[in-house]
């Protein structure tokens, strides 16, 4: 069978990811809010006999870059030796913005790459009224035009068709400036280049990543000898381009209805204004948080009653002892403590997609700019913060669509103050635990703290964005220039397989990470060579010689655990803690959660089942009846819940956070000072709560 | 004669777009279409100098800018 690798490219809000999906059945997220396509997607389908192979670029305006994801289209389509090279390139344009899309799709022509063109959303063109002369229009192409409408799949056939036409010979209509002429020469004779146009983008573009260092460098050099500023050449060009089309292509397009008040001109008079706009913003901020603890309600209560059903049952049927304590509290009560995250993880995911697709996200963008920009961040950046509300590793990866360096880095260095929803399982134990469950204001008093635990990572993340903002210096000019596309109906299956593609990520990498700890904790914690392990029951009956049966296995256990291999690694780093108030067995959660921060619950479920025989407890009861050894008070008290929570809230506690920060922003640098000032913080704000409250 | 920017429209007023203040215009400005010739309409200011929208002829979608960007593109009121 034939295979035609085939590139997607076109302007943002096109239903470029909707035409992706229908094409290759693929479930994939498709949407307006510029953000939505910025990784890499692939998808395929056989038609005829040939396999067509599909790579959906990130959205672009032209082939000029002004943000990470744009960048990505330049790499790919102007180096022939890149693995998602394509063959053939689809651009797609919609009929109100026909002129930018021809644009793209001339520069695409011009680097020497086939292509066709598709007019999508030609149902809400007709129905304003809107035409477009398709035979004209391939004419002046010199290729095929299919008008497609994505959402009802109308056009997809045709289109699939005319993915085997061949387009026609291509005359480019732009002319190197003859004052470039000579220099352009230059630039394809020393770097070993046969393209006039892929010459001028060497020049033009600010970066050139596919070239070797020695074609590099000869670029730079003719940069500086005839002192080429790029930009100026982005912007000729460009000008250039528009000039010609107004004239060539005026008589394609015929809009008769050229005033009209759209759907969209009398929504945003709401929900732009500048009054009810934030009022209606943060009413749904507020309709969100809600639906997460309300909603959630009842499927939590299930799923935690099946999992401890499931506990119940494994406990009952295993044999008793450690490999009991290892499936029930730590693997079974870890997936649980997971699991029962989904309902909230899942409506949250539900309002962001809905957001997202109807093109609402582009008008919180707007909103927020103003109120962000003091902190060093952007509108957009409002959206990495949202998610990260959700979980830190999408939002982090959301951050790609700013266009400026230093409030993208800002973003991403903040973003993990959020309080995602791994913090939320231990939230909500220890604030059972240490405030009591009383009425303030008619207000539930527990419920108040967990909110201000959302405030306060809200307040540590525009902070810490205030203090570097004042510490980094940048050269490039921040911007904010948005399409605020038309509202439109969400497609509902983009939403649902978005949420579940989040969702199910989210679920399997903890899990994955849980599963994996909780084997390690309970190999370290069942294994030590120290004297005192091998010989604790000697030890126990030489000390306490009248013990009954009962208090005697458990004193044999705990000291066996007090000097198993976690042990003695909870009691390395006791000193470090003990002046936040905890013990070695805390210090034993804390180093796991360095991997998860989820985790904390079930590795203290599984040290606690370590040390002790009773199964018939709780995770939360065992918790409530430990007693730190130096204190001889309760482990988790005031002082020392608040501590936790305050460490928790702060610190840096999620490897696949770290590694997708250190990919983002390419760095060792700053994912160090990240880690090291969350922690730190964390440290810090942790030693002062407990010493003031102890 | 001195042109002003778009950043001096009040809301509902229209102009035409005539040039710009420096060389330095983000290269999104013109790719977003706004260029010389383009008549366009101020639709919405959000207060505190937050960003503007605005609405080319002819185009459903709107566009935001920041004042900083409003401030660098010249217009003839018409």
């Amino acid at each position: 069978m034939m295979e035609l690798k085939i590139a997607l490219v076109g302007n943002p809000n096109v239903g470029k990811s909707t035409l992706f999906n229908k094409l290759t059945g693929l479930r994939q997220k498709a949407g307006n809010y510029p953000g939505v396509t910025v990784e890499k997607k692939t998808g395929s389908f056989i038609d005829g006999h040939t396999k067509y192979l599909l790579i959906d670029l990130p959205g672009a305006y032209g082939i000029h870059p002004s943000s990470l994801d744009e960048e990505v289209v330049y790499d790919v389509l102007v180096d022939s030796t890149n693995p998602n090279h394509p063959e053939l390139v689809v651009v797609i344009g919609d009929p109100f913005n026909l002129k930018r899309a021809i644009l793209l799709y001339q520069q695409i022509r011009e680097m020497g790459l086939p292509a066709i063109f598709v007019v999508n959303m030609i149902d809400e063109a007709e129905q304003a009224g809107l035409s477009i002369d398709v035979a004209k229009l391939e004419n002046r192409l010199s290729t095929k035009v299919v008008m497609t409408d994505a959402r009802s799949g109308k056009g997809i056939d045709a289109l699939k068709a005319a993915l085997r036409s061949k387009p026609a010979p291509y005359t480019p209509a732009f002319r190197i400036p003859d004052e470039y002429a000579s220099v352009t020469q230059q630039v394809k004779e020393q770097v070993g280049q046969d393209n006039d146009y892929i010459a001028w983008l060497y020049l033009s573009q600010r970066r050139n990543r596919h070239l070797d260092t020695v074609q590099a460098d000869t670029v730079m050099a003719i940069r500086r000898e005839y002192q080429i500023n790029p930009h100026r050449l982005q912007i000729q060009e460009t000008l250039a381009r528009h000039s010609a089309l107004d004239n060539q292509f005026a008589d394609v397009v015929k809009d008769p209805a050229k005033i009209r008040e759209s759907f969209t001109e009398r929504l945003d008079k709401l929900l732009i204004h500048s009054l009810w706009g934030y009022v209606i913003f943060f009413g749904l901020l507020l309709l969100i948080f809600q639906a997460i603890y309300t909603w959630s309600g009842p499927f939590m209560d299930a799923i935690d009653n099946a999992f401890a059903w499931l506990a119940g049952s494994a406990g009952a049927w295993l044999p008793p002892g450690p490999i009991n304590g290892l499936i029930t509290d730590g693997i079974i009560a870890g997936i649980g403590g997971i699991v029962i995250f989904i309902p909230q993880i899942a409506i949250l995911f539900v309002f962001i997609s809905l957001m997202e697709e109807s093109g609402y996200m582009s008008r919180v963008v707007y909103l927020m700019d103003r109120w962000l920009r003091p902190f060093g961040l952007s509108g957009k950046s409002a959206v990495p913060l949202m998610s990260g509300a959700a979980c830190a590793i999408p939002a982090v990866m959301s951050a790609r669509t700013i266009e400026n360096d230093k409030e993208r880095l800002i973003t991403i260095l903040v973003t993990p103050f959020m309080t995602c929803s791994a913090r939320l399982p231990i939230y909500i134990v220890i604030i059972g635990l240490v405030i009591p469950q009383e009425r303030l204001f008619g207000l539930d008093l527990q419920g108040l703290v967990l909110f201000g635990m959302y405030a306060l990572g809200l307040l540590a993340a525009l902070g810490s964005a205030w203090i570097l903002k004042q510490l980094m210096k940048t050269n490039y000019k921040s911007f904010l220039i948005l399409e605020m596309p038309t509202y439109k109906y969400p497609v509902l299956r983009n939403v649902a397989l978005n949420v579940w593609d989040k969702t199910m990520g989210f679920v399997v990498g903890a899990g994955k990470i849980i599963l994996a700890i909780s084997v390690v904790l309970w190999v370290l914690g069942s294994f030590g060579v120290s004297d005192r392990f091998n010989r604790a029951e000697e030890i126990v009956r030489g000390e306490k010689p009248d013990l009954s049966e009962e208090a005697f296995e458990n004193e044999v256990q705990s000291l066996k655990l007090e000097y198993s291999f976690l042990g003695e690694l909870g009691r390395l780093i006791e000193p470090a803690i003990r002046p936040l108030g905890y013990d070695w067995k805390m210090g034993i959660g804390l180093i796991a959660s360095f991997a998860a921060r989820e985790v904390f619950v079930s590795t203290m479920a599984t040290v606690y089942s370590l040390g002790g025989t009773d199964d018939e407890l709780t995770i939360r009861e065992r918790m409530a009846s430990e007693i730190n050894p130096h204190t001889g008070r309760p482990a988790y008290n005031f002082a020392s819940g608040i501590s936790l929570l305050l460490f928790y809230a702060f610190a840096m506690q999620c490897m696949s956070t770290i590694a997708i920060v250190r990919k983002e922003t390419n760095s060792w640098k700053w994912t160090f000072i990240q880690l090291a000032f969350m922690t730190g913080f964390a440290y810090l704000a942790a030693l002062m709560a407990y010493q003031l409250l102890k | 004669m001195q042109h002003k920017s778009i950043s001096y429209l009040k809301k509902g007023e229209t102009a035409t777009i005539v040039g710009y203040r420096s060389h330095e215009v983000p290269i999104k400005v013109y790719e977003m279409g706004l260029l010389p010739g383009v008549v366009l309409t101020m639709k919405q200011r959000l207060p505190f100098k937050g960003p503007v929208c605005v609405h080319i002829d002819g185009n459903p979608n709107a566009i935001a800018l920041r004042q900083t960007e409003a401030d660098l593109i010249l217009i003839e009121s018409l």
